[in-house]
């Protein structure tokens, strides 16, 4: 009778959520109703909503987040697409895999995917619309780009998974790099082939000399890189201090540079940190920076992202206990064990993962699923590590697939492209995830490689 | 009349840019000093936690008020009007009766930390209550914001005004 009613209430959230009820909410009366069902106290609820957010190492989250917006806000993200643009102009579609790379650049100091979206997609969109290309295919460029900002470290879902599965979160964060650029590279190539048929993009020589200025003028982006991978590499920080020294850098650096970059910087066409082509070296150094008045609006933006997912942290964490409680990870267990040997039942966990990632935001689908999933992995003698990365690999797709596709949203936010036809134009870059995925999920060394050069090969389960 | 404009403007503001600043604040200048004295306050983990409970509550809140949550929108976007208005009434009804939830549970949490003169990991005088208030306080205001949205949508009902349904995920 019991099993009647969770399906119930199942299909009832399900439901709210087609009819557009915030998915926070969708979680918790599925919670709710579940509790009631199995006579489980809603005392819990009140909790965990205390509990599942207690622990410090989800503080990274709030940091990223915070590094994120001040890089954005100073004016480096403008610089860093320049850098990439410089490097890859020489190819057709150059702009456009400048767009991908400075999606991977800026993963590597943001660690949210929507926000790599958001940032990219705003500068490199209009660029990439003056410059040839096709408006639907330029706007699907920037959503796909953004999949790379929960896996190129930092990475806020690393942070969750590596706090729900005891994992160490700078491993994780190791084990994403290769993957990672992976993901940036297979969709370039897929990227050159399009243009490369359509004809788009204009050429332009690459110059060394042009190169190294475009990289004095990110430096605070390289710089912000280079931090936190050597800290958590080191273990010279953990990744909220990483975060936090990071976030206090470039709130000082950007302060400090303000007045004088006012004074000195040529007065911006409306993309804070534009440089003119014979801009001179002290120039260069130089980045916008904002002021103490803006700071507030820089913080309270962080706030509201913060706000935003970490609510749906706490609500699936006690998801989580419930589906716990009803054996839900026995019986996935015995589901999955009888499918035969090592690779079916990775590729099963795969492909829950993907289907899942179709209707759940990436934070629930990793708190939900990672506890269930990752025990199975371990059993078939999976690195956890290597298994953390194939799930958020397969989480980070998530963001470009319908019906519930948030890089899609906020693409077609920034561009004003239809939800529906910018995912006609996102399919080839699936394809090209899809295979970087599989590659991921074949070579373990992909994730583990840099881990077992710094002597963590403990998690080898084989 | 002006001071309460004001804080119906800002009230979430103040919370989250007051506690932001110091729980980035605090690790930051503690990272500094382990590195460069040895020496790190025992409260430097255990204050910023609870901070961060002052920031995701009212954070929440205030992507209530700027109808922010991440949800599904499309096939809400292609309903009719009328259709529209009822899925907006869901929603405060959903808000409301899950904050009802979440308010006397949590208000239970605070009780039992103020009644055990519970104190913060580290500390000798903080209390933990002040921050596990942040839950019960965010959501009851919470409600008042999904009470001044479903005025508002109300009032363009009446008028046939078009409603804000797009999630609006990178802030007003």
């Amino acid at each position: 009778m019991d099993g009647l009613w969770i399906t119930l209430i199942s299909l009832g959230v399900t439901g709210l959520f087609l009819l557009g009820v915030p998915i926070f909410l969708v979680i918790g009366f599925w919670v709710v109703g579940v509790s009631l069902v199995i006579d489980f106290t809603l005392a819990n609820i009140g909790v965990t909503l205390y509990e599942g957010l207690n622990f410090f190492g989800l503080l990274a989250l709030p940091l990223f987040i915070l590094t994120g917006d001040l890089i954005k806000s100073a004016g480096i993200a403008k610089r860093l697409s320049d850098f990439a643009y410089s490097i890859l102009g020489w190819l057709r579609g150059g702009l456009a895999m400048a767009s991908l790379g400075a999606c991977g650049l800026f993963a590597a100091i943001s660690g949210s995917n929507s926000a790599t979206t958001a940032t990219i997609g705003s500068i490199m969109h209009p660029e990439m619309v003056k410059g040839g290309y096709d408006k639907n295919f330029a706007a699907a460029t920037a959503a796909a780009g953004g999949t790379v900002g929960i896996i190129i470290p930092p990475s806020i879902i690393f942070i969750v998974y590596g706090f729900l599965m005891n994992l160490s979160i700078s491993d994780l964060f190791i084990g994403g790099l290769i993957p990672g650029c992976l993901m940036v590279v297979a969709m370039q190539t897929v990227c050159w082939f399009i243009c490369q048929r359509n004809g788009w993009g204009h050429l332009i020589t690459f110059q060394l000399l042009r190169s190294a200025k475009m990289a004095v003028g990110a430096w605070l982006g390289f710089f912000a890189i280079l931090l936190v991978i050597w800290g958590i590499y080191t273990g010279a920080f953990s990744p909220t201090e990483a975060a936090g020294v990071t976030a206090g850098f470039c709130l000082l650096v950007g302060l400090i540079m303000y007045p004088f970059a006012k004074r000195l910087l040529p007065a911006s066409d409306g993309s804070p940190g534009a440089l003119p082509d014979d801009a001179g070296f002290l120039q260069r150094l130089l980045i916008p920076g904002f002021s103490f008045a803006e700071l507030p609006g820089v913080i309270m933006r962080s706030g509201q992202i913060t706000g935003l997912l970490a609510p749906l942290i706490a609500v699936s964490v006690v998801m989580q206990q419930l589906l716990s409680l009803l054996g839900a990870d026995a019986f996935v267990t015995e589901a999955l064990s009888g499918l035969g040997g090592y690779y079916a039942i990775l590729f099963a966990c795969m492909l829950i993962v993907l289907l899942a990632g179709t209707v759940l935001e990436s934070l629930p689908n990793t708190i939900i699923l990672a506890p269930i999933l990752a025990p199975i992995a371990a059993s078939i003698g999976v690195d956890p590590i290597h298994f953390a990365v194939i799930f958020l690999v397969g989480d980070a797709i998530g963001f470009i697939t319908p019906p519930y596709g948030l890089n899609l949203y906020v693409a077609s936010g920034i561009t004003g492209i239809p939800y529906f036809r910018l995912l006609k134009y996102t399919m080839p870059y699936l394809g090209a995830l899809i295979v970087a995925w599989l590659l991921i999920a074949f070579i373990p060394e992909l994730s583990t490689i840099l881990l077992v050069n710094k002597g963590a090969g403990v998690y080898q389960l084989q | 009349m002006v001071l309460l404009r004001w804080l119906d403007a800002n009230v979430e503001k103040i919370f989250i840019l007051i506690c932001y600043v110091t729980m980035a604040g605090i690790i930051f200048v503690e990272v500094f000093r382990r590195f460069l004295f040895n020496e790190q306050v025992p409260w430097s983990t255990t204050v910023p936690v609870y901070l961060f409970l002052w920031i995701v509550w009212l954070g929440c809140t205030y992507n209530v008020k700027i109808r922010a949550h991440l949800r599904f929108d499309e096939l809400r976007l292609r309903l009719p009007y009328g259709g529209q208005f009822a899925c907006l009434c869901l929603d405060a009804v959903l808000w409301i009766t899950f904050a009802a939830i979440v308010i006397t549970y949590t208000t239970e949490q605070v009780w039992l930390s103020y009644d055990n003169f519970a104190i913060v990991q580290g500390t000798d005088d903080v209390m933990q209550w002040w921050f596990y208030l942040a839950t019960p306080f965010a959501w009851s205001l919470l409600v008042f914001r999904v009470l001044q949205n479903l005025w508002s949508d109300y009032a363009d009902f009446r008028a046939g005004r078009p409603f804000n349904l797009h999630a609006n995920i990178f802030g007003d």
